[in-house]
């Protein structure tokens, strides 16, 4: 009787322990669905954004055409780049907000600077102005290794534990001034400077291979008006050819006026 | 009556000082387009207590029309004075905390959220200050040339005590002084209502008041807010950087200037690539005006060997001639770059010429020893003025004028000094600099670059326009230089020499810069180094070049308007086209970018609210009134109609007026400050004696009809006067001492006294014939000069001031016809 009673207790016990855990695991379940509905949904909208933003020429845009780094957008989730209020906008075609005056680029001219480098598997990149990561996170699907350096330390801190939480292993992120670049990582393959300057860094011209490319965005932090693409030949350290790229094509603007 | 004008004086001061240290305020915090923007709903805060007019009509009866309730009257009247003295220093702090961030309003919808914010916090101030004046004129109409003139001379007073106080004080600081004038007024408006009404409780209820009131001006002086900068500012960046600190801070009615450290600033703008490692850049200290970076202070022991930067740059071209021993002009002269430049150089004498004295004055004191003192240098000589002013009122000549990246590339980058008049860059101004050169002396200008180029096709089309003035062959005198970031006009007056450009273009090729044009270049070669998808710089070159039909057709097909600035239309960094504007809605986000030129646009958005708002404004009292009390039968159906004509002609006319002298004078008292402090004040002074003169008239007989007709007819005739004529009987006094300018431009103001007139005449008659009509009167005087500020800025960028001028005149005659009309039975 006793050894019964002790049973049908036990039994209790065991249903109500089961209970208490049926409860959290029930709700990790649907978190866990909602999540994996989340994430399916960013998915989507990440094909969305390559497919629209990127692989589609827009009216005055011209495509990104580099398989690789279509992929690479595919790959990233931009969403986990930008702050948690703006996660719903991480995908649109606009700049976002990370504070400290800094934003994180739209989708667009992300992808044109980093098809302007020319990026390849056995390659070495520097980034000047990590930001929240992402565009070192996308380099990072393409080339050997990103060295990536924030002069706004809470900024740099942030995005070196946000690649590293996202598995980014062949990311070293320092804060510290880019101007000087990563003498000990030189020589660059490519070099991608993602804040306007006044002048390009003589200490990063030094630190391109020849062959390298380098970009550089004009504009402020909401309006990238021109991209500059610094290429370094073999013929000694000024064989440099500088090309000014728009974003935007201007020429249907302006070709009536020169008859052509 | 004493009391009230007195209450009147001090709110109209308040209220003008107000506007002027809050344009102040978020030329700091924002952009100062953002600050016409947020202003110009607040003052429709006069528009707004029509409407509040209307109400108490409706209640209390038409105020013409009725006589001893002023015991009521002076209730609302004391209840507004402490409305705005209370919320006058509350809505600057709110101000401050709100957290609106312009450049993300196109994709944030909650930017537009805060920039209501702004709307509401600021309006309730001037509402409360209109709803004063409106009381106090509308109450008595009969009254209205006195009290009026109260008002403007009031007004007056509080413009030139704003510039005053933010000569001495922070903008910060200001409000406190404007909020202790609003409080006077409040005081005043509180004992007034204490000697109407009798009863012990009253005196009691405003003693709290006033004790309330002192303990918040005192809370306030204690806490004061400090203007809140935008994280997306120059300064607010710098202040970001490692080890930054800022060392120093100085404040005029010119700008905020601001000088930060950081061993992260370095300002070479567009370095040369090939820069060699012993040009490094020297230690430098960032200079900021109104938190916008325009510079550096540099590191200097006197050796000029370690500036070898300054070489790297396109701001050094015209270092390739090489004159011995040159006279330098520099005009813009800041931080000092381009001083440095040229005693680099060995330039004999160098003529620093700079507008803000605080920059002069924290370089020749606090940064001395840092900036090796260069400013006192004896072959230097400073010289604080504008700088066409300058050149203008000197025969000196040159051999190097140098005009080197005077405004800041934030500002630059989005076009946002599109509706800022600026005399340095006109036609006229490049002949003036051709006229001060040496023989063999060269005229350099740098600009920032922006894609698609703008500011230096323009710069060559003035050039060009200037030199054919002269009768002058532009092509053999003019090569522009560029690198990615900069570009450098030089222009000679002789033409180039074959050895110059030799030597120009060994100078470039070395620095990797490529020159755009120089006279005899072959096609290509002015896109080598810094290569642009095609050479629209050679394209443009040669269209404005030629003359005549290709000419026009590229100055009609671009997507900019390149037309060079003039002093009647000085606006040198309008370039917006409404062809462009389809486009921009057209295509992506992205697209417009590059094209948009937010100046224009911000001012368009600001004419299209306030126009809306005012229309709503204007209907809502006359929906009270026709509710509210009955029509009298001796009105006819088109009276309403006249009102409205009457009262929305002065209301533009006045401020159409006010903006064109503004900018005729600021290029004759060659500072902005003096000119909007002189002009202004100076038009309500001079229009406050003409309301003052009225009422002697009036006293003397004289009928309204009659004073209002030749009142307007007057300011017609001088308005088309002016139009035509007052630049050109300026301009030779432009070498006279500033205090014989300002002399001259208060005696260009008097003709103008009538505009003063018209509006309490027309108070008058209507407060006889339609009393009821008065609050509608008020609110539509108020609506139309809030809109006609910013038409008159569109109407000036599209057609020049002489068009203003005579929009104005036409409004005048328009009031003239109406006034004609009064019915003399009417009359006194």
């Amino acid at each position: 009787m006793h050894s019964l009673a002790q049973s049908r207790s036990t039994t209790q016990q065991r249903r109500h322990q089961i209970g208490i855990c049926a409860v959290p695991l029930l709700v990790l379940v649907v978190v866990l669905a909602l999540a994996q509905s989340d994430e399916e949904s960013f998915l989507k909208q990440r094909e969305e954004m390559v497919r629209t933003q990127l692989a589609g020429q827009g009216w005055a845009t011209e495509a990104v055409h580099d398989a690789r780094v279509l992929d690479a957008f595919r790959e990233v989730p931009r969403h986990r780049f930008v702050p948690v209020v703006l996660v719903r906008q991480a995908y649109e075609d606009h700049p976002l907000p990370i504070g400290y005056g800094q934003t994180i680029s739209q989708p667009y001219i992300v992808a044109k600077m980093t098809e302007l480098v020319a990026p390849s598997k056995d390659q070495r990149a520097l980034e000047v102005g990590t930001g929240s990561g992402y565009q070192a996170a996308v380099l990072s699907r393409l080339v050997a290794e990103v060295y990536t350096i924030e002069i706004i330390e809470p900024l740099g801190v942030a995005a070196r534990d946000r690649l590293a939480a996202l598995g980014y292993r062949n990311v070293s992120v320092r804060v510290g001034d880019g101007y000087f670049g990563w003498k000990e990582k030189a020589p660059f393959d490519c070099i991608v400077v993602t804040a306007a300057a006044n002048h390009i860094p003589p200490p990063l011209i030094e630190q391109l291979k020849p062959g390298g490319r380098m970009v550089i965005p004009v504009g402020n932090p909401f309006q990238t008006q021109q991209l500059v693409l610094v290429t370094k030949g073999n013929k000694g350290p000024h064989d440099l050819r500088v090309q000014e790229i728009m974003p935007v094509m201007f020429v249907p603007l302006v070709g009536r006026s020169s008859g052509q | 009556m004493k009391c009230r004008a007195a209450v009147i004086f001090l709110v109209s001061a308040a209220v003008v000082a107000e506007e002027v240290v809050l344009v102040r305020a978020f030329s700091i915090g924002l952009w100062h387009h953002f600050a016409y923007m947020v202003i110009s709903i607040a003052l429709l805060g006069f528009g707004a207590s029509g409407t509040l007019l209307a109400v108490l009509a409706r209640g209390i009866g038409p105020f013409g029309a009725r006589a001893g309730s002023e015991g009521g009257d002076a209730s609302w009247l004391a209840a507004s004075a402490v409305l705005f003295a209370v919320t006058l220093p509350l809505s600057f702090a709110f101000a401050q905390k709100v957290s609106f961030e312009p450049f993300r309003i196109v994709w944030e919808r909650q930017q537009l959220l805060y920039l209501s914010c702004y709307y509401l916090v600021l309006f309730v101030p001037f509402f409360a200050a209109a709803s004063v004046i409106g009381l106090a004129l509308v109450t008595e109409s009969s009254q209205s040339p006195q009290l009026y003139c109260y008002n403007l001379v009031g007004s007056a007073a509080g413009a030139a005590l704003a510039v005053s106080l933010l000569e001495i004080a922070p903008v910060e600081h200001a409000v406190l002084g404007v909020a202790g004038l609003a409080q006077g007024a409040a005081v005043l408006a509180l004992l007034d209502l204490v000697a109407l009404r009798a009863a012990p409780r009253s005196r009691q209820a405003a003693t709290v008041v006033l004790l309330a009131m002192v303990g918040l001006l005192l809370f306030y002086a204690t806490h004061l807010p400090a203007v809140r900068i935008s994280q997306y500012k120059g300064l607010s960046y710098a202040l970001n950087l490692p080890g930054a600190r800022l060392l120093a801070t100085r404040s005029s009615a010119i700008g905020r200037v601001d000088v930060v450290a950081s061993p992260s600033i370095r300002q070479a703008p567009g370095l040369s690539l090939a820069t060699p490692p012993e040009a490094a850049i020297p230690p430098q200290l960032g200079l900021f005006v109104d938190a916008e970076a325009v510079g550096a202070v540099t590191a200097f022991d006197g050796d000029t060997g370690k500036l070898g930067y300054l070489d790297w740059m396109s701001t050094a071209a015209h270092q390739f001639t090489r004159p011995d021993s040159p006279h330098v002009c520099v005009l813009g002269a800041g931080g000092g770059a381009s001083v440095l430049l040229a005693l680099r150089h060995g330039a004999q004498r160098v003529d620093a010429v700079e507008l803000d004295a605080n920059v002069i004055g924290l370089l020749r004191e606090t940064f001395r020893d840092f900036s090796g003192a260069f400013y006192d240098r004896p072959d230097v000589q400073v010289h604080l003025a504008e700088g066409r002013a300058f050149l203008e009122a000197t025969p000196t000549q040159w051999d190097v004028i140098d005009i080197s990246l005077v405004d800041s590339f934030a500002a630059a980058a989005v076009g946002l000094g599109a509706v800022n008049e600026s005399y340095l860059y006109t036609r006229e101004a490049f002949e003036t600099y051709l006229r001060h050169l040496r023989s063999g002396g060269l005229l350099t200008v740098t600009r920032w670059v922006r894609m698609p180029p703008r500011d230096e096709l323009k710069l060559l089309a003035t050039a060009i326009a200037a030199l054919e003035d002269m009768s002058l062959r532009p092509a053999e005198r003019l090569v522009l230089v560029r690198s990615w970031a900069t570009a450098t006009l030089l222009v000679k007056r002789e033409p180039f020499t074959a050895t110059e450009l030799t030597a120009l273009r060994r100078w470039a090729e070395e620095r990797l810069f490529d020159v755009a044009y120089f006279p005899g270049m072959a096609v290509g070669e002015g896109n080598r180094f810094n290569i642009l998808p095609r050479d629209w710089y050679a394209e443009a070159v040669d269209a404005l070049l030629a003359q005549g039909a290709r000419r026009n057709r590229f100055f009609h097909e671009y997507p900019f308007l390149l037309q060079p600035a003039t002093d009647d239309r000085p606006y040198f960094f309008h370039f917006f086209r409404w062809r462009t504007l389809p486009m921009m809605l057209r295509t992506a986000r992205l697209a417009w970018i590059p094209f948009v030129e937010w100046g224009y646009l911000i001012l368009l958005a600001t004419l299209i609210q306030a126009a809306l708002v005012s229309g709503l404004l204007m209907i809502l009292p006359l929906l009270l009134l026709r509710h509210g009390t009955p029509t009298p039968p001796r009105s006819g159906p088109g009276a309403k109609s006249m009102v409205l004509a009457y009262f929305l002609a002065l209301g533009i006319g006045y401020m159409f007026v006010e903006m064109a002298l503004i900018q005729r004078l600021v290029f004759f008292l060659a500072n902005p400050i003096y000119a909007v402090a002189v002009v202004l004040a100076g038009l309500l002074l001079v229009s406050g004696l003409g309301s003052g003169w009225a009422a002697r008239l009036l006293r003397q007989g004289h009928s309204e009809r009659w004073l209002a007709c030749r009142a307007a007819l007057a300011v017609a005739a001088t308005a088309i006067v002016y139009a035509f004529g007052l630049r050109a009987a300026l301009m030779p006094l432009l070498r006279w001492p500033l205090s014989v300018r300002m002399t001259v431009a208060c005696a260009v103001m008097l003709p103008l006294a009538g505009m003063g007139m018209l509006f309490p005449l027309g108070l008058r008659h209507l407060g006889r014939a339609r009393s009821e009509l008065l609050p509608w009167a008020w609110a539509i005087n108020g609506c139309a000069a809030v809109v006609a500020t910013s038409l008159a800025t569109l109407l000036a960028l599209g057609a020049g001031l002489v068009v203003v001028l005579v929009a104005a005149a036409g409004c005048y005659l328009v009031a003239a016809l109406v006034a004609r009309k009064w019915a003399p039975a009417q009359q006194a």
